[in-house]
């Protein structure tokens, strides 16, 4: 009924206390906040209490929505800082890059378990893609943002422009980088693996 | 600068993989989705009632308000209670005009001056008076003949004929002293009057004010014999 209305009709449908509008604003961004979160916590059950805590809490934070942005853009930095907060509160107080101290006092290196599939996990499409999100961390911040704002929160190149405040070209530039940086990331890792079996 | 259409080219060729990774790869069980949408529904429904309340606050005004001018009546309220005596003194009863001569009275006493004027009844004070009708105008008459019966008796016609009286003058009775005969008679007929005492009872010097502010007057005529 209301799959055809631009997001912010919607939302002034429900501010003006109608809530039959949620429901299309629902569908049209479950998927991308929950992409968003998952991308960052890769972690379903964080990304689902992330995505909880956004949406519950999205209707009483449309007293801050003003209009000046758009609704994609505002909700892409109401999701950002949930998903951030989310870290900060998870995070362990040591380092991970810190040694380890055993009893008697000796330290020894830290192994850090790397729980995210490697190229040999690449058969099925879903490990695959879980393998890609666990590269976005090698990217620049500049670069993830363009990956985030293009393919989770599925914005236009203007869009993600207007939100970052660079120029088109920049956008376009980066996002090819980013994909790159990407690939060559994968590539490596299946060299790599591949060498190990020869 | 690449196009749209080349960038979509780009990433529809052989980095398909990796955007297509990147746009499926994180996909929320459907279970979670339901539930999820169901909570947020309901907190949206929710919501959107409290929205229509505030825009059906009291004038439309937002709640804010509403609020502040209830807590701002409470205190005056408040305030008032502690300040009753001074908001609702009660107010001075009105005085009666014997009352207020004789604050005016002790107010020239209290002046004292050799040429003070002590305002006493039917002074014929003149000026603003709004208990004017209760006070009347004095005017006085005075011969230097004896008050004898035949000119009592002719008051008493003048005072009749005038519409007034002949009131007692209380003072002079004893042989020698200076006897009186009070008049009462309408402002409008007071001419007429004197004119009529001096027809009937002879010369005489009065002294009487400019203005008449009273609807009666007062006629005071002493009588004192050399």
């Amino acid at each position: 009924m209301y799959s055809d209305a631009s997001d912010e009709q919607l939302i002034q449908l429900h501010l003006s206390g109608d809530p039959r509008g949620m429901e299309a604003i629902y569908e049209r961004y479950f998927d991308r906040i929950y992409r968003l979160a998952y991308s960052k916590l890769r972690s379903t059950q964080d990304a689902e209490d992330v995505t909880s805590a956004i949406f519950l809490k999205l209707c009483r934070s449309l007293d801050s929505f003003r209009g000046e942005a758009k609704f994609s853009t505002w909700i892409y930095t109401v999701a950002n800082n949930a998903v951030m907060d989310s870290i900060r509160r998870r995070r362990p107080n040591v380092s991970l890059d810190a040694d380890l101290r055993v009893d008697g006092g000796e330290s020894v290196p830290r192994e850090i378990e790397d729980d995210a599939p490697g190229p040999e996990d690449h058969v099925a499409d879903a490990d695959f893609a879980r393998y890609v999100y666990s590269r976005l961390d090698a990217l620049p911040p500049g670069q993830r943002s363009v990956i985030e704002l293009r393919y989770f929160m599925e914005l236009s190149y203007q869009q993600i422009a207007d939100q970052l405040g660079v120029e088109l070209g920049t956008v376009k530039s980066r996002l090819n980088r980013a994909i790159a940086a990407l690939r060559s990331l994968v590539s490596a890792e299946e060299e790599v693996k591949a060498s190990a079996f020869r | 600068m690449r196009s749209d259409e080349q960038m979509e080219a780009i990433e529809a060729g052989e980095d398909s993989a990796i955007v297509s990774a990147l746009m499926t790869g994180a996909t929320p069980t459907p279970e979670f989705r339901a539930r999820l949408k169901q909570s947020f529904l309901t907190e949206a429904e929710s919501d959107a009632r409290r929205r229509r309340a505030y825009k059906l606050s009291i004038l439309g005004l937002p709640r804010f308000y509403i609020n502040l001018a209830a807590v701002g009546a409470a205190a005056a309220l408040v305030l008032m209670a502690f300040t009753y005596g001074v908001w609702f003194r009660p107010a001075r009863t009105l005085e009666t005009a014997e009352e207020q001569r004789q604050s005016v009275a002790l107010t020239e006493q209290a002046d004292s001056g050799p040429h003070s004027v002590l305002l006493g009844p039917r002074s014929g004070a003149r000026g603003f008076a709004p208990d004017a009708g209760d006070t009347a105008d004095a005017v006085y008459v005075e011969y230097s003949t004896p008050l004898t019966d035949e000119v009592q008796g002719t008051l008493e016609l003048i005072a009749a004929e005038a519409g007034g009286a002949v009131e007692p003058a209380g003072a002079g009775d004893s042989a020698g002293e200076a006897q009186a005969v009070v008049l009462v008679v309408p402002s409008d007929v007071l001419d007429h009057v004197l004119g009529r005492l001096g027809e009937a009872v002879g010369t005489a010097q009065i002294s009487k004010p400019v203005h008449l502010n009273s609807e009666r007057v007062t006629v005071y005529i002493t009588f004192s014999p050399d």
